[in-house]
């Protein structure tokens, strides 16, 4: 039977204290809610299969900055896209994570949208996913009863849209280990149309440029397959190249095996087997820009 | 039991406020609903569209995705708190300025968009201001005045040009002032009377199935549920249609597509409607689904309606296409497909109806016309004409998505049999699964050429998806059969038009009616045909087209206003100055530009009674009114007929009065379709307003024994040269003490034959407006998307009453087709319809929408107001085919099914996608 959408609560938390405990005390009943922009999608797609309360953490400031510590960049969860776009820190270390942040929705949903929210939502279709795990980002979650622990971020999900985030606990920031000097990263994405748009197929790529060869690779693409994958063997035979669209090409076979997409609405399995190389294509040109630049 | 409101104080509009509200309602609900702050609208609910944008502690924010709840401690400005008619902002008076607003539903979001724009971007450019304000859809304006408004608002003034009001001038629109600043009232935002019923309807979540029963005791049983409305409570006829009455109002036992209306559960408040529906028990026998029109037509297929499957069947010959045929040099045939497009109004279907208390209704709603829309509600709720008011309320758009009536009928029915205020609002998921959609179809097109390149014969065969009713097959079939060969004189012309049934939805009237699908087919093929005969597009038209003289193929002859010729040489040679003036395509792109010319016939034809009626009256306060039948929704109607009735009485616009809309109150003047309304109500008005003036300047020449020919009227009074000899107030006093009457009513026909039954043949439409397109397109050879990097559009509009306003049809309608031909595509799974909001479906916005170039070729139209004659339509109509060829000539391949989705031009392109085999690409 339908719930009356009247009974449902609403709990408004100032300190993550508070959160915590309501978390703890509510578990699977209360909705956790950050920018809304999932959630209020799928109240409105079910009403009937709706939470009996909402958690909202909006307005916990504590949960919002971006800051460095010695060996990271610590971004809050419910920090948002527009937030992201415009910070200077993360120009600077992940101009990746800028470039996703830019991608998502139009300017109402950046102003909401949070990062917690799109890797807790967990959608293979997540902008921020793929940089996340290039990064590799530290997931931090904490609980009442059991305090803080960290995931990384190639852990965090167990399956389509599945996590290790417990009932009591919160997502309350990601640790991005700073790059070593060189590092390059960057983002892209086909989508359906030309902005505000759910991705078909995205991708992000950091590497050290050593010289004109490419260290350290990490390579992750979002919706082709049910969560965002690195490319362990792609990431391999990149490892020690000289960056170019012709590096995509000879890598493409295996890159082919390692992703799964399928048909869905928003687009097909062969295409978006093919614009997964065309994503990489384009991220090796602009590495190697990028690479000729620092060279001059 | 509910929960206590909390409590939340917001600042909106600079006023602080504390407030309770239940702790889950949406911002958007609690603006409008709550604090009557209705300027912000709901297109969508889901964040797609940005109707409900308002500013949050100084961001853009979309209010349909916010809970009231969640800014607690805000700043909030909705476009109420921007400006006002009377101190409008700049932003505001630039959007008024640049007719930057039609039906106006997107504008308040777009004006609050626009102005934090400026704020933080002042210097934007075009390409940025369009990446900025992708969050806001328009569905009207192609975004072309938007963003020339955006320009006008950045240089800081904006004066409204002063006394430019006559035929011909750019005028600005009579109820812009309203729709920028928030204060236009659509039906979603009047006032709630004094005990509202709210009414929430039962779908059907089958797609084909038996009804055998519909439950109804456990709603009934929920609090605040007063009644369920089934087709048992029906009192007059339980079926309507258009063309023939074949929809039930409310399913009675046989359910035909998903999403169809079942019951309406009338509560003391909305969510205790969604309640009570949530609880109505619909039990069923599922039957088979029909799911396309070849499954419908073939042998054993379950029936949809006693009479078959087959809902519309037209042919027409002319010559003897066969014989013609065979002697031909040259055979092309070709298969084309185009699929199942939404209107996608954005403003969502609503009605509500005020019982009048002797057991009549009066209902307030969008509309295309109060008279067909009464004469249904009137026929379901089994009372005369008379007893039932329609009322047309600003409507948010149209575009042929409001020839049905919907939530009309329901909330009349729920007023009537409850004594009480109903209203019905549908949700954009009600929107998408239950109005009509452009009938997807296919196409095949055989033609015989000459050795020259002249066509000697067609054979056309047109097989289309009705879905589960008719509408308007009928009228639409046959506007296919009348566009179907194109804008040429083709002496053997053989088509067979067929409509089915099925169980995809239902198919109706869409901007084109018909002529959009063949025309889409004509002209890719007239590409084809030149590819086959050796000539380019435009001489292989030259060659064939229509023209003063010649005949179309249904054997009417083209007697005059054919701006045909004009249209396709300014088209091609503007098009090849702007193509001059690009920088080389960047790496991995190539570009392409494609022709389409067009005809397309102006009003209902068919020998349809097609009357325009209009009265104009001079008024005791000294202003004149307008009264007609006719509807505005965005097009500029009660602008045009200001603007008519100004330059025929000599008058300033301050001093003209439009009324429309209203059953009780105006004359019919038919429907708001057909590109009709300038060209036959409009000269209605004109025929009105002169014959008025005409017998009061009599009148005046003999009272004041003054010269006929020195007197006119001015906003000032009646002048005798350059003296005034009354104001219009004494004037009319004067009038009415000699008994001399005031008001004038005209009406004027188009005039049309029926097409002979067997053959086609007739005068089918009179006048026709023409029209040639070039759109040029950027392909990425590897992603295969598609770009279009410019639309010219020439028009041959026979006079542009208002430029400004045509311009934005034409943007607006390109807008449309472009969507039509790269994107939008209502999907079906078996059935179910799979495209339910706007994140599905997608349409076009700012980053998808060139700068559209209109030209327009003023080819007047002997019987039309000052030679006027339509181009709310040709528009749409004559840009997919020019997309598709720009995409052919860029890639040389040839898609003949819409839309073209990168996933096929990359198929197309490389063979097998996502192999290695794509390292040989250069670039
Ligand atoms: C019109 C539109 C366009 C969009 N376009 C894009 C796009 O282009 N790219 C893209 O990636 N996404 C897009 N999205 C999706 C969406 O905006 C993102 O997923 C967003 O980042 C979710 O963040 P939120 O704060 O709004 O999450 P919410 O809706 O508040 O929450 C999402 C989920 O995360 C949980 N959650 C949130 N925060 C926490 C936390 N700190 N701890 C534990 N659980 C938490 C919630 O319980 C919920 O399950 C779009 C959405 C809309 C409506
Ligand atoms: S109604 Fe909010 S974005 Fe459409
Ligand atoms: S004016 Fe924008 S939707 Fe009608």
């Amino acid at each position: 039977m339908a719930r009356s959408l009247a009974e449902i609560r609403f709990y408004t938390p100032k300190t993550l204290e508070e959160a915590l405990a309501i978390r703890a005390a509510e578990r699977s009943d209360a909705m956790p809610m950050a920018g809304g922009t999932d959630v209020m999608v799928w109240r409105r797609a079910a009403p009937d299969e709706g939470p009996a309360a909402y958690l909202s953490l909006w307005g916990l400031r504590e949960l919002k900055q971006i800051t460095k510590r010695q060996s990271c960049i610590e971004i809050g969860a419910t920090a948002t896209f527009a937030q992201l776009a415009r910070s200077p820190l993360l120009r600077e270390n992940f101009p990746a994570l800028v470039e996703a942040a830019r991608h998502v929705g139009a300017a109402q949903i950046q102003n909401r949208a949070t990062i917690g929210g799109n890797v807790v939502n967990g959608s293979p279709a997540g902008d921020s996913l793929p940089v996340l795990a290039v990064a590799p980002a530290m997931v931090v979650l904490t609980s009442k009863g059991r305090g803080t622990r960290r995931v990384p971020f190639g852990a965090f999900y167990t399956g389509y849209r599945q996590t290790v985030l417990e009932d009591d606990e919160l997502l309350v920031s990601f640790e991005l280990p700073l790059p070593p000097p060189g590092t390059w990263s960057g983002f892209e994405k086909v989508g359906s149309r030309r902005a505000q748009t759910i991705s078909k197929v995205m991708a992000a790529l950091q590497a050290r440029l050593d010289g004109d060869t490419l260290h350290g690779v990490a390579l992750a693409y979002g919706s082709v397959a049910p969560t965002v994958i690195r490319l362990p063997r792609t990431e391999a035979l990149l490892e020690g190249c000289s960056p170019s669209e012709r590096l995509a090409d000879d890598v493409s076979g295996t890159l082919n095996q390692e992703i799964a997409p399928i048909d869905d609405l928003r687009s097909t399995a062969a295409y978006r087997r093919f614009a997964a190389v065309g994503l990489l294509r384009r991220l090796l040109r602009r590495c190697a820009a990028a690479q000729g630049r620092a060279a001059a | 039991m509910p929960e206590a409101p909390v409590e939340i104080t917001m600042t909106i509009n600079g006023v602080p406020r504390t407030i309770r509200t239940p702790p889950d309602r949406r911002l958007l609900d609690l603006l409008r609903d709550d604090l009557g702050l209705t300027g912000t609208k709901e297109g969508c609910g889901c964040g797609e569209c940005g109707a409900c944008t308002v500013l949050v502690d100084g961001a853009l924010v979309n209010a349909c995705l916010l809970l009231a709840a969640q800014a607690d401690g805000a700043s909030i400005t909705t476009v109420e708190g921007l400006g006002t008619p009377e101190s409008p902002s700049v932003v505001q008076a630039a959007f008024v300025a640049e007719t930057a607003s039609q039906c106006g539903y997107s504008t308040p979001g777009m004006v609050v968009a626009v102005t934090k724009l400026l704020e933080d971007h002042p210097e934007a450019s075009r390409d940025e201001a369009r990446r900025h304000l992708s969050g806001n859809l328009c569905r009207c304006t192609g975004y072309r005045q938007i963003l020339n408004a955006v320009e006008r608002a950045r240089s800081g003034h904006v004066t409204f040009p002063a006394g430019a009001d006559g035929v011909g001038r750019s005028a600005w629109r009579v109820d812009a002032l309203d729709k920028v600043t928030g204060r236009t009232r659509y039906a979603a935002d009047l006032p709630w009377p004094e005990g509202l019923l709210h009414g929430v309807t039962v779908r059907s979540t089958e797609v084909h199935a038996r009804l055998v029963e519909v439950r109804t005791g456990r709603a009934l049983a929920m609090p605040g549920v007063v009644r369920v409305l089934t087709s048992k409570d029906i009192p007059g006829e339980t079926h309507f249609g258009n063309a023939t009455p074949d929809q039930p109002v409310l399913v009675v036992d046989h359910i035909r597509f998903y999403g169809e209306a079942i019951a309406v559960v009338l509560a003391e408040s909305l969510e205790a409607a969604r309640d009570g529906a949530a609880a109505v028990e619909v039990v069923t026998e599922p039957l088979p689904p029909v799911t396309s029109p070849e499954a419908a037509l073939a042998d054993g297929a379950p029936l949809l309606h006693p009479d078959g499957n087959l809902a519309v069947h037209h042919r027409l010959s002319r010559g003897d296409a066969r014989a013609a045929m065979a002697r031909a040099d040259v055979v092309v045939e070709r298969t084309y497909r185009t699929p199942a497009q939404e209107h996608v109004c954005l403003e969502p279907e609503v009605a509500v109806a005020y019982p009048d208390g002797a057991g009549g209704v009066t209902v307030k709603a969008p509309s295309q016309n109060v008279f067909f829309d009464r004469h249904h509600i009137a026929r379901a709720l089994g009372l005369s004409k008379n007893r039932v008011r329609m009322i047309q309320t600003p409507t948010g758009a149209a575009f042929g998505g409001r020839e049905d009536v919907y939530a009309h009928t329901h909330a009349a029915l729920g007023a009537v049999l409850t004594g009480r205020p109903t209203r019905i609002v549908w949700t954009r998921e009600e929107s998408q699964v239950a109005t009509t959609k452009r009938h997807p179809a296919v196409m095949q097109y055989k033609a015989g050429l000459s050795s020259n390149g002249k066509i000697l014969a067609m054979e056309i065969r047109v097989l289309a998806d009705t879905g589960a009713y008719q509408s308007w097959a009928p009228n639409i079939g046959r506007k296919m059969l009348v566009h179907a060969t194109g804008p040429y004189d083709v002496e053997n012309v053989s088509t067979d038009i067929r409509m089915a049934y099925t169980n995809n939805g239902i198919s109706g009237a869409f901007r084109g009616f018909g002529a959009t699908q063949v025309l889409f087919a004509a002209e890719c093929f007239a590409d084809e045909l030149a590819t086959a005969a050796g000539l380019s597009p435009v001489a292989f038209r030259r060659l064939n087209h229509l023209a003063i003289g010649r005949t179309t193929a249904t054997g009417q002859k083209i007697t005059g206003s054919c701006g045909l010729a004009e249209c396709m040489d300014r088209a091609v040679a503007e098009a090849e100055r702007m193509a001059s003036l690009r920088p080389p395509p960047p790496p991995g792109t190539v570009r392409g530009r494609g022709l389409s010319t067009i005809y397309y016939g102006i009003g209902y034809g068919n020998a349809i009674p097609d009357i325009g009626s209009a009265i104009v009256e001079l008024l005791p306060e000294g202003m004149f009114q307008v009264r007609c039948g006719a509807v505005e929704y965005g097009q500029g109607l009660l602008t045009v007929f200001t603007q008519i009735a100004a330059e025929v009485l000599g008058v300033g616009r301050g001093h003209i009065r439009v009324m429309t809309g209203d059953s009780a109150e105006t004359p019919d003047s038919g429907s708001t379709v057909a590109s009709r309304q300038t060209y036959v109500s409009g000269e209605a008005v004109r025929r009105a307003a002169e014959r008025l003036r005409t017998e009061l300047l009599e009148f005046a020449a003999q009272h004041w024994q003054r010269r006929l020919d020195r007197l006119t009227f001015t906003s000032d009074g009646l002048a005798a040269g350059g003296d005034i000899l009354c104001s219009l107030e004494a004037f009319h006093r004067i009038c009415v003490e000699k008994g001399v009457r005031t008001r004038r009513q005209a009406r004027f026909k188009a005039s049309s034959t029926r097409l002979d039954l067997e053959t086609g043949q007739g005068n089918a439409y009179w006048p026709y407006a023409f029209a040639a397109h070039v759109a040029g397109v950027e392909v990425d050879t590897r992603t295969g998307n598609v770009r279009v990097i410019s639309i010219v559009a020439a028009h041959d509009v026979g006079k542009a009453i208002n430029p400004a306003m045509v311009e934005g049809q034409i943007a607006g309608g390109a807008a449309q087709g472009l969507g039509f031909a790269l994107f939008e595509n209502h999907r079906f799974d078996n059935g179910v319809p799979l495209t339910r909001n706007l994140d599905t479906y997608r349409i076009p916005g700012f980053t998808d929408m060139p700068d559209v170039v209109p030209i327009l070729v003023e080819e007047p139209e002997p019987t039309g107001p000052f030679g006027a004659k339509g181009v709310g339509e040709p528009v749409l109509v004559a840009l997919p085919p020019a997309i598709a060829n720009a995409v052919a000539a860029a890639t040389g391949k040839r898609f003949r099914e819409l839309p073209i989705l990168p996933e096929d031009v990359r198929r197309a392109l490389c063979g097998r996608p996502g192999n290695a085999g794509s390292a040989t690409e250069e670039g």
